[in-house]
């Protein structure tokens, strides 16, 4: 059973793979609040869709969840659940409880 | 030559439409050089081998898709060459082309390509290297009367090469895509003779083309010598777009 901390852990994970790859003065804050898409994102594109595909695929691979985080739904809302950190973590957690 | 021999030991490879006419030429030919390879369709499996394993699903089926993957990415947990072979054809007037065949060569040829290649990609991405190649069709060239639909799913399939060239390019993955001319298979056994034959003769060299002539551009898109080589499309026999 997945809780907050958990994907807190798995996002955290994936952001710190992207951190390894870059500059020492170019981190992405380890935070809830970390903007990851939109105006204020701290991640490119290409970051960004390596993060949402890591995240996928540790859920898949680790948690045995077969879920996209690409699908209309995330997609259509008007409050996109990839804005920060805390919203994805939402985001996961509604789609992986949902019966 | 010894350098020739099991040029593909160690990798995995998907095969799309790998139980009949050329996917199944392929996934034997990458299995006669040493590769590990996964077939995928709609049927069950007709080659059996040690290093042959079988998915039998829908490439248009997105969900079946993922599922695959998803199997692959546990085990073998890698991925260096995709074949996107899988398509179907049906071959008639547009005036008569059925609505239920003309969205399943649109869902096969172009979906099915896209997003076996889509799922592909994540695998590849973490080794940062990685072959995907598409099958394409001279009939994106030639235009011939009848496959207005499925001449027109392998022209998108182009552009989708193009386009996953470049959103790729960065994690190490190529994409190209091999356009074969007519090669004795079940697909050209549904065509009649007459039509081939015109077809043919009007090439610039006018013959059927040979497994060689495929297994050839596919090493050559395949090799890890070709890393700068990609969003190409290598057409046979001469014909052009």
């Amino acid at each position: 059973m997945l809780t907050g901390e958990s994907v807190d852990a798995i996002i955290y994970g994936a952001l710190a793979a992207l951190n390894a790859e870059r500059d020492p003065g170019d981190q992405i804050p380890m935070s809830p609040d970390t903007a990851l898409f939109g105006v204020d994102a701290m991640l490119d594109s290409l970051s960004f869709v390596s993060l949402i595909t890591d995240v996928e695929a540790s859920l898949n691979l680790d948690h045995d969840l077969e879920i996209s985080l690409a699908d209309d739904r995330a997609m259509s809302r008007a409050h996109s659940p990839y804005a920060t950190v805390a919203t994805l973590r939402d985001y996961i957690l509604e789609v992986v409880t949902e019966p | 030559m010894t350098e020739d021999r099991a040029k593909y030991e160690g990798s995995v490879i998907v095969v799309t439409g790998a139980r009949k006419g050329l996917g199944r030429l392929l996934a034997e030919y990458f299995l006669g050089e040493g590769g590990q390879v996964i077939g995928i369709s709609r049927g069950n499996a007709s080659i059996t081998h040690a290093r042959y394993s079988h998915y039998s699903m829908d490439v248009g089926d997105d969900r079946a898709v993922r599922a695959a993957f998803t199997k692959i990415a546990r085990a073998p947990g890698r991925l260096d060459i995709v074949i996107n072979n899988a398509a179907v054809l049906t071959s008639v007037h547009a005036l008569l082309m059925p609505a239920t065949r003309a969205e399943e060569m649109v869902r096969t040829n172009l979906l099915g390509g896209f997003y076996v290649a889509r799922e592909a990609a994540k695998l590849m991405r973490r080794a940062k290297s990685g072959r995907i190649i598409n099958i394409g069709s001279m009939a994106v060239a030639l235009e011939p009367i009848g496959d207005s639909v499925y001449a027109a799913t392998k022209a998108a399939s182009m552009t989708l090469t193009g386009v996953l060239a470049k959103e790729l390019g960065s994690y190490g993955i190529t994409v190209n895509t091999l356009a074969v001319t007519a090669l004795e298979t079940d697909m050209l056994a549904q065509l009649p003779r007459e039509k081939i034959d015109r077809v043919i003769a009007g090439l610039p060299l006018p013959r059927l083309a040979t497994q060689d002539d495929i297994f050839n551009v596919v090493d050559f898109f395949a090799s890890p010598r070709s890393s700068y080589v990609t969003a190409q499309t290598v057409f046979l026999g001469g014909v052009h777009a």
